[in-house]
């Protein structure tokens, strides 16, 4: 994630998150794909079911550290009280 | 859809009499007949001509499932009052049409229910006759059957005709309302309580016997007894009698010759011999002498008693005589007397007039040397007097001359003290005067001074109000200025002014609520906000259907979803977020930026945090005007205040 030091003001909060998300989302599926090229070409004789695979390793990854920046106590199989630790 | 509605709704009352179908079932009956019609109209049409029909048919579908579709929408609404609200609102004359819906299934749904019940229970009542008309003509024809069968069938036609006279009945009530039935009359036997005897005074008081008892007043009466001791008057009254001695010694002669003359006489009667019994009478001597009468009365006595004894004739005799010595004796006493009384007489007077002779020779000589010694004596007196009197004129004159010297002393004291006192009255007066104008001079400087101090106070005082007015200018024109503009030396001149003016403690409390990061910054201006705010109603419109913890997946939706929605304008009530945002937009084209910031207040989740730094904005803006007001009213009103 992208550290920025002048402060963001409130109402571009969204917009900088969808931003981050889908710089991730780009990154991330281009690393898979490029993964899954490579380990098709190299290792499994060129098949294309890798490729497909990686790439959606790559995009399922980005999408939940999407799902992690918009709502960062949605976790799976944890419940977060989070009104009880702010008060 | 009317007509299909009609057609399930005979469906489902030819398929069931009973007329106590909810709404609810039947429109499922119709749904479920509406679906089997389909289908059998959809084989039907499809199976014969397949490729002629092509379009018909693919039509027919469309209008079919739209159809369908419709219903189910329509029947949804009628289930779901929110759902019905959300058509009402959208569509046009939906509210209207199906109201009419409605009033025309309830009204149509018992109309057709009454028919066919009238109908079924027609032909029931033709099929009981015709029963019974067949059992009378078996009965007619064969006359065999047992008088039982008979019965058994009349009854059961009867029963029939009954039943379905019964079923007729029913639907006729269910058809009318069913008139109010007489309420029973209940034989209201008024129970006759017995009216309520008021014992008037149940409680009668006893009048209480007022015993007036009357105090006998006892008058004891003091019989007042009054006793008078009277004691008698003693006169005394000591009479002395002067007697002249010389007559009493010539009486006493003669009394003593008188006395010779009775104890001679005595002797003479002590001789005589008792007179006789018979009665001796003796001449009464009258006689003034008390012995002549005491010798008398004797005499009488013994008379008297030698009578009662009875003397002899001698005695009387001697009697006659010692009477007649006595008238002798008492001639001879009478004779004395006379020869002695006028011998008194001569010496009587004879002394007499040697007394009156001597006693005025006395008188004389007496009074001659009273005369003299009373002169002699007043002489002295007057003497002794004059001597007194000159003593008492000394005496008097000596206090006299005392009194007076005393009083001129006093006087001269008091006069002394007087004139101190008017000599002393008169240097005060003097002064007095003096001091006084002194005094007067004296205030006048001090109200000469008062009123310099006055001046430079008033000058110092409108000096410090027109730097104040000015500096609360410059303060507004900053703030009203176009674009943000840092307002921290205007501030700082104000604050300074508000030090020196130590009354205005308001003006230092409202300076003090800005802060300095605020004035360093500056506040934005409303046409900067207006249109910050525009980006600021774009993204939170975006999150408006964000759920509250909502994934990537459900902003994704958001902002694809949020492009779908109407945009609302104006003053529109609700508390969603279009309309909070339409309200806050009016208000911001009103210039009414405190009401705007309070209506977007109102937003939460989302829409509250991207909005957050549009509100802590605008919202120093309203603060700062707010202080800016107060500042320049505060300044106005010290311009006023100061002539």
């Amino acid at each position: 994630m992208s550290t920025s030091n002048t402060k963001i003001p409130s109402e571009d909060i969204l917009s900088t998150k969808w931003d981050e998300c889908i710089s991730n989302v780009i990154v991330k599926s281009g690393i898979g794909l490029s993964v899954g090229i490579i380990s098709s070409a190299l290792l499994f004789k060129k098949r294309s079911w890798p490729i497909s695979v990686s790439t959606g390793l790559g995009l399922g990854y980005a999408l939940s550290q999407c799902e992690k920046n918009f709502n960062p106590t949605l976790v799976p199989a944890v419940a977060v009280k989070a009104a009880q630790e702010k008060k | 859809m009317l007509s299909m509605h009609r057609l399930a709704l005979a469906g489902s009352s030819r398929a069931s009499l009973v007329r106590s179908t909810g709404q609810h079932r039947v429109a499922q009956r119709f749904m479920s007949a509406n679906a089997g019609q389909k289908l059998t109209q959809a084989e039907a049409q499809t199976l014969p001509k397949k490729k002629g029909m092509r379009l018909r048919t693919k039509a027919f579908l469309t209008l079919t499932v739209l159809g369908a579709g419709t219903a189910g929408v329509v029947y949804q609404s009628m289930i779901n009052n929110d759902f019905r609200d959300l058509l009402e609102n959208n569509v046009p004359y939906y509210a209207h049409s199906l109201e009419r819906l409605e009033a025309l299934k309830d009204n149509e749904d018992l109309d057709k229910v009454l028919k066919v019940a009238h109908q079924a229970s027609g032909k029931a009542v033709e099929l009981g006759k015709d029963a019974y008309r067949q059992a009378s003509d078996l009965i007619n024809g064969t006359t065999t059957p047992a008088p039982e069968k008979k019965k058994e069938e009349q009854s059961l036609a009867s029963s029939v005709t009954e039943a379905a006279a019964k079923l007729t009945k029913k639907i006729e009530a269910l058809d009318q309302p069913s008139p109010a039935k007489p309420a029973a009359r209940a034989d209201y036997v008024p129970s006759e309580t017995p009216a309520p005897v008021y014992l008037a005074g149940a409680a009668a008081g006893s009048t209480p016997s007022s015993s007036a008892s009357t105090p006998a007043t006892i008058e004891a009466k003091k019989p007042k007894a009054e006793k008078k001791a009277d004691e008698p008057p003693k006169p005394a009254q000591p009479a002395a009698k002067k007697g002249e001695k010389k007559d009493e010694k010539k009486v006493e002669e003669k009394k003593v010759e008188e006395k010779k003359v009775e104890e001679k006489k005595e002797e003479v009667v002590a001789a005589v011999p008792k007179p006789e019994v018979k009665k001796v009478t003796l001449v009464k001597v009258e006689t003034q002498e008390p012995i002549l009468s005491n010798l008398n009365a004797t005499l009488h006595q013994l008379v008297a008693i030698l009578n009662e004894t009875g003397i002899p004739e001698q005695g009387h005799e001697i009697f006659e005589k010692a009477n007649a010595d006595l008238q002798a004796m008492h001639e001879r006493l009478e004779a004395l007397k006379a020869e002695g009384e006028a011998q008194a007489l001569t010496v009587m007077n004879d002394l007499t007039e040697r007394y009156t002779k001597l006693a005025g020779q006395k008188d004389s000589d007496h009074e001659l040397h009273l005369s003299q010694v009373k002169e002699t004596l007043h002489q002295e007196h007057e003497k002794a007097q004059k001597l007194a009197i000159e003593q008492e004129l000394a005496h008097q004159k000596e206090a006299l001359e005392e009194q007076q010297r005393q009083a001129m002393i006093q006087y001269a004291v008091e006069m002394q003290r007087r004139w101190v006192r008017e000599v002393k009255v008169r240097v005060e007066n003097e002064r007095g005067g003096r001091l006084a104008r002194l005094d007067h001079i004296n205030l006048r400087l001090k109200m000469l001074e008062r009123q310099g101090l006055v001046t430079g106070e008033f000058l110092e005082h409108s000096a410090r109000t027109h730097q104040l007015w000015c500096s609360a200018k410059a303060l507004e024109k900053a703030y009203e200025a176009g674009e943000r503009r840092p307002f921290d030396r205007e501030l700082a001149r104000l604050k300074r002014l508000a030090e020196q003016d130590k009354e205005n403690e308001l003006l230092r409390a409202v300076l003090a609520s800005i802060p300095e990061a605020v004035a360093r910054e500056g506040v934005d201006s409303v046409p900067e906000l207006a249109d910050r705010f525009q980006h600021v109603a774009d993204e939170v419109r975006k999150a408006s259907l964000v759920p509250d913890n909502g994934g990537v997946l459900a902003h994704g939706m958001s902002v694809v979803l949020s492009k779908l929605m109407f945009k609302k304008q104006g003053l529109v009530p609700g508390n969603d977020v279009e309309a909070i945002l339409a309200r806050t937009e009016f208000y911001l084209q009103e210039s009414d930026l405190e009401q705007a910031v309070r209506e977007l207040n109102q937003l939460q989740g989302w829409g509250k945090r991207l909005a957050k730094d549009w509100i802590v904005a605008a919202r120093r803006r309203v603060e700062v005007g707010q202080a800016l007001d107060i500042i320049s009213t505060q300044a106005n009103l010290t311009s006023l205040t100061l002539a």
